[in-house]
């Protein structure tokens, strides 16, 4: 995989990401607590999933990609 | 007798570590509850320091967060401290499942609308706790 196609792997990984993570206020409102505490941990299993099984496959295939996605979520606040 | 001194050694730093994720996310979840009251009074628009939290009607001192917010630790300190957690399960190779609700406190921080910030620091926070960064 070349580094152009890495990075529009992990542009998708954190779009996916996001929709999941928008969906955590939603159900903190909307879910008892004990019903909110299971679903907001799948969540976090899936993003888990996203990040451990292909963005750091994908990091460790293009390293220099960590440095990178690192300073553009600093400046900018996501990975553009 | 060496392996059960060292299994002895293991369960007891890892039970260090739980009692300290668990004094983390005991602050956090007091941050969360406290950090933002609805009715809590801003300043009118229009006057100096329009739409600021202030701390009650009439008053003239403009804070900087919601009431209640200044006595708990700073969101980026909060990230840090879950980090140094992480760090120290990692060495009692911890699993995904204690590492995930280790980190998945960070993805209730708020955020603006798209920001990539908490997401970032939850994979930072597995692979510091899984050991692989």
């Amino acid at each position: 995989m070349n580094i152009d196609v890495a990075r529009h792997v992990i542009r998708a990984l954190f779009r996916s990401g996001r929709e999941l993570e928008d969906l955590i206020p939603l159900l903190k409102e909307n879910c008892e607590t004990s019903e909110y505490e299971v679903y907001v941990k799948a969540i976090a299993t899936a993003l888990a999933s996203i990040h451990l099984e292909i963005g750091n496959r994908i990091t460790a295939s293009h390293p220099a990609l960590e440095q990178e996605i690192e300073s553009t979520i600093k400046k900018y606040g996501r990975y553009l | 007798m060496r392996c059960e001194g060292e299994r002895l050694s293991r369960r007891t730093n890892w039970l260090l570590a739980a009692n300290a994720v668990m004094l983390r996310l005991e602050q956090l979840s007091r941050a969360l509850d406290r950090k933002y009251d609805p009715d809590q009074p801003r300043v009118p628009a229009g006057q100096p320091g329009g739409g600021q939290w202030t701390s009650g009607p009439g008053s003239s001192t403009v804070t900087d967060a919601p009431s209640g917010a200044e006595n708990e630790v700073p969101a980026d300190d909060l990230v840090g401290a879950i980090l140094d957690v992480a760090q120290q399960l990692a060495a009692g190779r911890a699993t995904l499942k204690e590492c995930i609700n280790l980190c998945y406190p960070i993805l209730e921080r708020y955020q603006p609308r798209r920001s990539d910030l908490n997401e970032f620091d939850f994979r930072k926070c597995l692979n510091a706790c899984l050991g692989l960064r």
